[in-house]
């Protein structure tokens, strides 16, 4: 690190290494909302309410987990843009095309800043110019724009998180105020840090109401002497170990010690009367019609109701889960009311009431017992409210173990313990854990196929058939169960391909951008679910096919007005399954692309003679532009057109043993699609024999298999090849095309097993020995030593062992076509 | 400067401390490599003959799911190629960065190999190409080669490099 200027600083952060990986990995989560959803807001407007909290939403979290960790450069950076953010949801401030490019400048600093975790140095770049621009666009609005809200935004800086919701508090008179002090310690070297770490652990629990020093001395603290603070929190809903749960979360602050941790008797009786409303507090359960279109709505007039003949001291959902409508159709609304009238005449008042309410039905009420309160609380009678505690207990105990972004973590595990039963249970698993589960069902795989032969070879050689058929029948069970693991293992190591596809739109509003093109990105088919290793392969060759459509598909804005063409133009990327593959069009309605073009192209630059140009069909011409060296761009720009593109794109497709074709009308558009399996580890093969030996050729290359007469091969330019429906295919014998031996079989009433094979738009006959038939096979790597073996692609091991060759399709092919081209002159 | 002489020194060193070997012998000559770098020797089973691999690449095999390149050391040492016998096996050693079987003509011993009955490798020795060797050991009436086994390889990866340039 000597050597370097100041940027190589040394960062350090208050957290162990887990947990600043989980701040990582949830870091990039967020900022990959972000990053969508602020395209989102460019083309949506602001109109979007719920798309303008989730974005807030995210923002907020980003900073309160990276103030907690004490990265102070991300912390500012995310408030200032937040700041903005909350500008533009509370509609003080538009959407401008500079606020989006702003924004996503921030998100771009912010994954620097985020790696700054991984590298634990701090990098070059800096923050200033972009907060000062982000503070620029909110206060240069407040200037044209008197808003009341917005110009005192200083006010209430941090914590706007909560500051739109509706006054639903208001309608529960069980919202409870705690009051909570807290000391910095003397020796503190940056108060104003730890006491922003205190607020936002705070925060997490509920609105801070009051807090002294207020938070926007807090928040720009530079001047922070004091070493006492005190918040008024109020919380959205009462909860059980909320005391324990903010004392563990504040001390996990280093510096930071609590003094008091109370209730406060400030708002309504609730929390001032917790005793003695508890001693009379009532379960009560009211359940959301499952057909209910709008729980949330329903969940709240039954909260209300309640609210009319008592106090509400606690409720599941609460009530910020009912206003995010985290709340499912078909459970019940339970809660903890005190009730201010008699009992019976308030379980009788509160049956009416809910049971007039459409899609609510009051379903039980139940006096809670003291004793049991005093024991366990007021929650136990209530099994969500009691997981609600658990949970908080919970959270209080890993955050001991784990003081990692303590709030946020609290927040989430306290909300996911509101929702237990809808919250997905998901797990993180490391790759090479799945990829090791899945070369171990590769094994399963090749075994259970080889037991199967051998039940096979046993059939009728054996004195016992009881004990073969029992063999048979195990096998064909370890069969089923075999592929019942495989395809789970297969889907647990699928992604949605919007994992790739999720950071194209920003890509192609930059490259538009940059070629002044105004395009309109359609993506579909986002859920599409393919292989991990699949999906991490596949967006270098998207990207260029979007790169190409974006600098030479799209015709510029003057030239579509100048023939009637809408002047924005379209790019569509859309993904869906087709059988065992998973198909992926780019297409563009551009000016397309012209095969005579692409001939002279290929000439000018000596890649085709004259002669084969001549012959060329156009499918043949459109071909051309996968050769290498070949760049169609009038010029070379620095998007793409370095002459290194289709080429490579299809290498590597054909790597992922997949294709690419591409379809185009001059003036109308291009359309490339690309065809990938879903897996690239296990693939159906058809087994053929050559000599003493068997191959394997992919199935997804095969068209079909046929049995012809030697008299109907034809010779053509000294070439043989069939005539097959209409069409000329050329064949290659697979015993001269390995061994270089030529034994042909002059008999004229010999028959020739031949596969039709495909590549692209190419097709070609193979001649094989004989055809074994289907199998599963799993794909091995040959190594290096075989780097330079022609025609095949790795090697399978079959049921019985052995290892079977597989065919390298497209190589063999090209082959063919070589050999034809070289022939056709002749 | 004067690491290197440390370096150079325990160097030395180690070919100086006894040594133990797999012995094994093809066309009639004994063979040896260091007991630490063989995986195992198995029988020789039926080898998958991949089209267009270079001579001496006999084909491929599956160890136990693991498809593993095999090399017939008479092709490779250039000496008279002859049919695999019953007592013929394959050598599978690790290389740091894959594993290979050599095919030999049989595996005799294992030997403890005293340090000073090693001599240096002579041009002049044994007929092979003595880029492959660690150098000859003399033991009792007969001489054992003690094969540089990560050099067959690289050797042979450097000549494939160049076979696919000159295509």
């Amino acid at each position: 690190m000597k050597g370097t200027n100041m940027a190589g600083k040394q960062l350090t952060f208050d957290a162990t290494p887990e947990e600043l990986n989980l701040f990582i990995s949830e870091g990039e989560e967020q900022l990959e909302i972000l990053n969508q959803d602020i395209l989102r807001l460019e083309q949506e407007g602001d109109s979007n309410s719920e798309l303008l909290q989730e974005i807030f939403r995210a923002a907020h979290t980003l900073k309160g987990s990276s103030g907690a960790i004490g990265h102070q450069r991300m912390a500012k950076l995310t408030h200032s843009a937040e700041t903005v953010l909350d500008h533009v949801r509370r509609h003080t401030l538009a959407v401008s095309t500079k606020l989006i490019d702003l924004l996503l400048q921030s998100l771009d600093v912010l994954r620097t800043l985020l790696d700054e975790v991984t590298t634990g140095v701090e990098s070059e770049i800096t923050i200033d110019k972009l907060c000062d621009d982000l503070n620029g666009l909110v206060n240069q609005n407040n200037k044209t724009e008197p808003d009341p809200q917005a110009a005192a935004p200083k006010e209430s800086p941090v914590k706007p998180a909560k500051e739109a919701k509706p006054k639903l508090e208001d309608f529960i008179s069980g919202s409870h105020i705690w009051e909570i002090d807290c000391a910095i310690d003397e020796n503190c070297l940056m108060p104003p840090g730890r006491a922003l770490q205190a607020y936002i652990a705070i925060q997490q629990f509920g609105k801070i109401v009051q807090s002294t020093p207020p938070a926007d001395v807090i928040e720009y603290g530079k001047d922070l002497t004091v070493k006492k603070l005190h918040f008024e929190l109020d919380l959205a809903a009462q909860m059980d170990g909320i005391e324990q749960a903010l004392t563990i979360v504040l001390e996990k602050i280093p510096e930071i010690k609590v003094i008091s941790c109370k209730a406060a008797g400030a708002f309504g009786a609730a929390a001032d009367t917790d005793n003695t409303a508890n001693q009379n507090a009532v379960s009560c359960s009211v359940a959301i019609d499952a057909a209910c279109p709008m729980p949330a709505v329903r969940a709240l007039q039954a909260i209300i109701a309640a609210g009319k003949f008592g106090t509400v001291i606690t409720s599941v959902p609460s009530a910020e889960d009912i206003d995010q409508s985290k709340v499912t159709a078909g459970t019940n609304v339970q809660m903890q009311v005190a009730p201010n009238m008699p009992l019976n005449e308030f379980i009788d008042s509160l049956r009416n009431a809910v049971n007039h309410i459409p899609e609510l039905m009051f379903v039980e009420s139940e006096q809670a017992s003291p004793e049991t309160k005093a024991v366990e609380g007021s929650a136990t009678k209530n099994s969500a409210t009691a997981v609600e505690k658990i949970t908080a207990e919970n959270t209080a105990k890993s955050t001991a173990e784990t003081k990692n972004s303590s709030a946020t973590e609290s927040e989430t595990q306290i909300k996911t313990g509101a929702t237990a039963s809808h919250a997905p249970r998901m797990v993180r698993i490391d790759v090479e854990r799945l990829d090791a589960l899945m070369n171990l069902v590769g094994e399963l795989v090749i075994d259970r196929t080889r037991l199967a032969r051998i039940a096979s070879q046993l059939n009728g050689h054996t004195d016992n058939p009881a004990i073969v058929e029992d063999l048979t029948e195990t096998s064909r069970r370890l069969t089923r169960l075999s592929d019942d693991l495989q395809v789970e293992v297969m889907r647990s190591r699928m992604l949605p391909i919007e994992s790739v596809f999720s950071k194209f739109p920003r890509l192609v509003r930059d490259l538009a951008q940059k070629v002044s093109k105004h395009i309109d990105f359609i993506v579909e088919g986002k859920d599409t679910e393919l292989d991990r290793s699949v999906a991490e392969q596949i967006s270098d060759p998207i990207i260029h096919l979007l790169r190409n459509s974006i600098d030479h598909g799209i015709e510029t804005e003057e030239e579509r007005t100048a023939i009637g063409k809408n002047p924005v133009g379209q790019i569509r990327l859309s993904a869906r399954h087709e059988e065992n593959q998973i198909v992926i069009d780019v297409e563009d309605d551009g000016h397309g692309i012209d095969p005579e073009k692409l001939k002279a192209k290929a000439l000018s630059k000596g890649l085709i003679s004259s002669e084969s140009a001549s012959h060329m069909g156009n499918r043949e011409a459109l071909e051309l532009i996968f050769l290498s060296g070949f760049s169609t761009a009038e010029k070379i720009s620095d998007i793409s057109g370095r002459g290194v593109g289709m080429d490579i794109v299809r290498t590597n497709i054909e790597k992922l043993n997949g294709s690419i074709t591409l379809e185009t009308e001059i003036g109308q558009g291009t359309r490339f699609t690309v065809r990938l399996p879903l897996t690239l580890a296990i693939i159906r093969a058809l087994l053929i024999n050559v000599g003493s030996q068997v191959y394997a050729l992919p199935l997804n290359s095969v068209i079909e298999a046929l049995r012809i007469e030697a008299k109907d091969i034809r010779s053509i330019n000294n070439h043989e090849a069939i005539e097959l429906r209409g069409e000329v295919l050329p064949l290659i014998r697979l015993a001269e095309f390995f061994d270089g031996k030529i034994e042909r079989n002059t008999s004229a009433d010999a028959r020739e097993f031949i596969v039709a094979v495909r590549w692209g738009n190419r097709r070609g006959g193979l001649i094989v020995d004989s055809l074994i038939g289907e199998q599963e096979i799993v794909i091995k790597s040959l190594g290096n030593v075989f780097r330079a073996s022609n025609g095949v692609s790795g090697g399978a091991v079959l049921g019985d062992g052995q290892v079977a060759p597989i065919l390298d399709i497209p190589a063999i092919i090209k082959q063919i076509i070589n050999a034809e081209r070289d022939r056709v002159p002749a | 400067m004067s690491q290197t002489a440390t370096q150079t020194s325990q160097q030395a060193q180690t070919v100086l401390d006894d040594e133990q070997v797999v012995v094994f012998d093809v066309a009639n000559e004994f063979y040896a490599v260091n007991i630490a770098r063989v995986h195992e020797i198995i029988r020789l089973q039926q080898i998958t003959v991949i089209p267009g691999a270079p001579e001496f690449v006999e084909g491929v095999i599956n160890l136990r799911g693991k498809v593993i390149p095999v090399l017939d050391l008479r092709k490779r040492f250039h000496l008279n190629v002859s049919e695999h016998t019953r007592s013929s096996r394959i050598v599978v050693v690790e290389l740091s960065n894959q594993t290979i079987g050599l095919i030999v003509d049989g595996v005799s011993e294992v030997l403890r190999i005293p340090a000073d009955q090693v001599d240096p490798p002579s041009p002049l020795v044994a007929g092979i190409d003595s880029r492959y060797l660690r150098g000859i050991a003399k033991l009792e009436n007969r001489l054992i080669v003690l094969l540089d086994i990560d050099k067959v390889l690289s050797i042979l990866e450097q000549q494939q490099i160049e076979a696919s340039a000159i295509n």
